[in-house]
Order: C-alpha cells, then sequence, then structure tokens
C-alpha cells in the first residue's frame, strides 16, 4: 500500500501541522493592523516571520512576496494583474499549450477582451523552442507565461535561458513553478524571472496556502477590491495559519531529498521497463520534475488502471478522457501529439520523500497483473485499433449536463 | 463512487474475450477518445446461447461489458433488442451520471451483433 499521487498533493508533515496550531488557538486575530492588540500582534508575527522563509527560498526580500489562497490565484493574478496594468504598452502574451488550466482560462478570458495570445509550439517531449520564442516577441508583447515544470508529464523548461530573452527584450516572464518549488531552487537573483507562482500543498504544507513572487518594480494590478491586505495587491484577510503552515513546510524541507527522488523515479522506470512490454515513457528523459515518472500503457485505459491499483492501495493519476469529469482527455497529452486512445493509457506515479523502494516493489506487483488482466480483455493488440463508428456512437459527448 | 456490484463486475468480469465462429459481431467505439467494445453471440433457435465481450474503457465500461453479456445469454432475439442502457445500469444498481454514457458501448454493441447475424442469416437464406 502506498501513496504515489503527490504531483496531486502530499500529506501535511506533523512539524506542518504543530506549527500551524497556535495560529488557530492563540494568535487567532489578523494581520490587518501592526499596532493592535496581542492576537493581532502574534498573526502579524507569524504572517511576516512566514514571509521571510519564502522569500529565503528564492533568494529574495519579503516585500517581493504576496501570499495568496494557492496557485490558481497567483496564477491569475500574475497573468490578469499583469496584463491590466500594462495594456498601455501591448495586449500581446505569449504562452505553452501545456500550462495548466488556472494560467490556460485565465488568458482565455483575455483572449475574450480583445488580448492576442500566441501559442508557442512543444515538441514531442513538451518542450518549447527557445528560437520561436524570440522570435514571436513582439513591439506589444507584455507578458510572457510558461511554467517550470509539467506536473503530468515532468518536463522542465529552460526558465533561466528563456528569462534572458525576454529580459533582454523588456518583457515581463511569469513562471508557474507549483510543481518544481523547493525540487529546483529558483534563485531569483540569477535567474531574471520576474513572477513566481508558489503553493505550500506539494511540498507537504497545507492546501488553501500559495505565494507570487513579483520582481521589484512590475506593474500588475490586484483582481479583487478590499482592505490593504497585502499590500493592496490582494486584499482580504490572510489565511495565516495555512501561511505559517507553509513556511514550514519550506523550512524542513531538505535539500537531499531530491536525491531520494530522483532514485524513486530511476527505479520505479527500471522496474516497469522489465517487467511490461508495450509502453512509452512520457515527457523529456533528463529535464524532469524530481520524483515524477510518466508513462503510457498501451491497450488498455488509465481508470481501470487506477481503480484496480487503487484496490490494491496504491494510489496513482491518468490523464485519461474517461477519468475526467467531463470526458476530456489531458490536454498535455493532446498538445505533444498523441492519439487519445495512447494517452487513454496514461499513468502518473508522482513519490514524496515518505516514500520507498520496497513500495515500489509492491506496487509493481500490482500492476504488472493488472496490465495483464486488463490486455486480456481488450479488443487492441499491437497497434490494431479499429474505429468503425458513425458519429451517433460518440458516446463521450453523451455528457450529463449539470444538474443545477 | 461506484457502486458495489460494478466493482464486483469489474473484479471478476463474466464473458470476457474472444468467441471463436460466433453468429455475430458487434464493434462500438469513438474515435474521438478511443473506447472500443467489441462483442460476440451465439445464437441458436432464436435464442442468444454464448455472449463474450472485448471492452478497451473504464471501470463502467468493463463492468456494463460483462453484465450486458450476463443479461444477454438466455434471451430471445427480439428480448435482446429491447435491452436498454437503463436496465443495464439498473443490474449494477445504478452508475454515475458522468458514466451512464459507457453503458450504451455495451448495449450497442449488443444490438450491433444482433444485426449482424440477422444480416448473416439473410445471406444464408438467399
Ligand atoms: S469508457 Fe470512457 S468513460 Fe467509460
Amino acid at each position: 500500500m502506498a501513496y504515489f499521487d503527490n504531483a496531486n498533493s502530499t500529506q501535511v508533515d506533523e512539524r506542518v501541522i504543530e506549527a500551524m496550531l497556535p495560529y488557530f488557538r492563540e494568535h487567532y486575530g489578523t494581520a490587518g493592523l501592526e499596532l493592535s492588540h496581542s492576537q493581532d500582534v502574534g498573526a502579524v508575527m507569524g504572517m511576516e516571520n512566514a514571509r521571510k522563509t519564502i522569500a529565503e527560498s528564492l533568494n529574495t526580500d519579503p516585500r517581493a512576496i504576496i501570499f495568496t489562497s494557492g496557485a490558481t490565484e497567483s496564477n491569475n493574478l500574475a497573468t490578469r494583474g499583469v496584463a491590466r496594468a500594462n495594456k498601455k504598452k501591448g495586449r500581446h502574451i505569449i504562452t505553452s499549450p501545456i500550462e495548466v488550466q488556472s494560467v490556460l482560462r485565465s488568458l482565455a478570458r483575455l483572449e475574450g477582451a480583445g488580448y492576442e495570445i500566441e501559442y508557442l509550439d512543444v515538441d514531442e517531449y513538451g518542450l518549447i523552442s527557445l528560437e520561436q520564442l524570440k522570435s514571436a516577441i513582439k513591439e506589444d508583447t507584455v507578458l510572457v507565461t510558461i511554467q517550470h515544470g509539467n506536473g503530468e508529464i515532468g518536463t522542465v523548461q529552460p526558465i533561466e535561458e528563456i528569462a534572458k530573452i525576454t529580459k533582454a527584450a523588456g518583457v515581463l516572464f511569469h513562471t508557474d513553478a507549483t510543481q518544481t518549488f523547493m525540487k529546483m531552487p529558483i534563485d531569483t537573483e540569477k535567474v531574471m524571472v520576474d513572477l513566481i507562482t508558489v503553493d505550500a500543498h506539494l511540498i507537504h504544507g497545507p492546501k488553501g496556502a500559495g505565494a507570487l513572487y513579483i520582481r521589484r518594480g512590475t506593474r500588475i494590478d490586484r483582481l479583487h477590491e478590499g482592505g490593504d491586505e497585502e499590500r493592496r495587491l490582494r486584499p482580504g484577510v490572510e489565511n495565516i495559519p495555512a501561511i505559517v503552515g507553509f513556511a514550514k513546510a519550506v523550512e524542513i524541507w531538505n535539500p537531499n531529498d531530491v536525491k531520494h527522488l530522483n532514485e524513486l523515479a530511476a527505479y520505479v522506470k527500471e522496474k516497469v521497463s522489465e517487467r511490461i512490454s508495450d509502453i512509452r515513457f512520457t515527457g523529456h528523459p533528463t529535464n524532469r520534475i524530481p520524483g515524477l515518472f510518466s508513462m503510457l500503457v498501451e491497450f488498455i485505459e488509465g481508470e481501470s488502471m487506477l481503480v484496480q491499483l487503487d484496490m490494491f492501495g496504491y494510489s496513482v493519476a491518468t490523464g485519461s478522457a474517461c477519468s475526467s469529469k467531463t470526458l476530456q482527455g489531458s490536454h498535455v497529452l493532446k498538445a505533444i501529439g498523441l492519439p487519445p486512445e495512447v494517452s487513454h493509457g496514461s499513468l502518473r506515479i508522482s513519490f514524496s520523500r515518505n516514500n520507498t523502494k520496497e513500495e515500489i516493489d509492491g506496487f509493481i506487483d500490482a500492476l504488472v497483473p493488472a496490465v495483464e488482466r486488463l490486455r486480456e480483455f481488450s479488443p487492441i493488440r499491437h497497434g490494431q485499433y479499429f474505429a468503425n463508428t458513425e458519429p451517433e456512437d460518440d458516446h463521450h459527448h453523451d455528457v450529463p449536463g449539470d444538474d443545477w | 463512487m461506484y457502486s458495489e456490484k460494478v466493482r464486483e463486475h469489474f473484479t471478476n468480469p463474466k464473458n470476457m474475450g474472444r468467441m471463436e465462429d460466433p453468429d455475430g459481431v458487434g464493434e462500438v467505439g469513438n474515435p474521438v477518445c478511443g473506447d472500443m467494445l467489441r462483442l460476440f453471440v451465439k445464437v441458436k433457435d432464436g435464442v442468444i446461447v454464448d455472449a463474450k465481450v472485448e471492452t478497451f474503457g473504464c471501470v463502467a465500461a468493463i463492468a456494463t461489458s460483462s453484465v450486458t453479456t450476463e443479461m444477454a445469454i438466455g434471451m430471445t432475439i427480439e428480448e435482446a433488442k429491447k435491452l436498454t442502457r437503463g436496465q443495464v445500469a439498473e443490474e449494477l444498481d445504478g452508475l454515475p451520471p458522468q458514466k451512464m454514457h459507457c453503458s450504451n458501448l455495451a448495449a450497442d454493441a449488443l444490438h450491433k451483433a444482433i444485426e449482424d447475424y440477422e444480416k448473416r442469416q439473410k445471406k444464408d437464406d438467399s
């Protein structure tokens, strides 16, 4: 039994929970006023210390850190906040098709409001091309938003190189580092990225706490109206217990964990290759998020694998269309050129520092028979896909509407 | 969440696999998303005496494949023609709403297998 879905969320570390508790029980004030009563003062201090910790992890000043409710909000703030504040300069934004939905849908909103969104191509590994980026930047480009690491296929983009290009062109650069935070540290003194999205819950911190790093001097507008919190960029009472927990998760992060994560990913890759035929690895072979292994198991469907593995106590993820609510397959797998019947068999195994090789051995022993069983009664064998279907057979379009 | 019955049929599906010499074969699938299902029937004196199915799809698709073949075996051709996805889902104690469409796959494949059987019959007659 083991939890291998750490790219989705992680277990909160006990030390993080301990650190948070006083902010429910004693320091339950808000951080609105510094010269206030002791519950408020305690809360302010906890939060400002947390801000320092997060700032240090990015090698920056605490004033560059804005706390948010998580990666989704940070991505929305970075994209639409920058677009709004810089619209006099231009309305052209460059991104990639494999960003998370909070980037893509935020940009879609801008598109609806008259902005021009340009999607760079990605290759079979999901990598963008720096040459294409260079030539895409125009006079009225205001923002480039490219994720650091991709949570589905693990590919890591060359953000240092991207930052050089955007810096030289005088264009702002935002990166969503949710999946790589702490695992692949970004030194903002060296990498000239202007905005960075980070989140607590993938590093054993709580859900509901994230931050946006904003380089000094970056023009950005708030999305909400309210009070003076977070330098008015993000009004609303901060989630102080979660923010304190976020900082604790950063504080107790051990750089050696990365080595362990890499070893686990290499181990599962080796074992899977030994025991299962007709698989393909997804994402870049070497530029990868530590501890994230992703593959396609041909001829079978991911949700059925996931449920069977769950019956044996193993938690993994799939990008199969069948497992999503809207029955749309993963946009990432589509963007790297995989047809839906192949991406159906996608499996993502993502580790945390708590996982072990023994757990992987047990997992492989559950995975092999699961794959064999499902393949046994699959109508597909070795590339023999049949599709003799008429439009009315398109059962995935028979999706129930919202009940209310 | 899937019902106990769905999980049971998924874990121990009945009548899965190929059939040698079937009297009718029905294939359905979705070229857009890739789910596919192939159902075989054997017919004697107007009654379905055996059914087998191959499925590439989710848990619901596998469970409905299993239960559809179980229900079909013993039915007359006319009865099997009337088998609906609603009945299949009911037999499984219901399916999550976003999975109702999967039960189409098996019912449609059964209907197509019968069509195929009837076509073959006509050919034999002429
Ligand atoms: S077969 Fe695709 S959702 Fe059931």
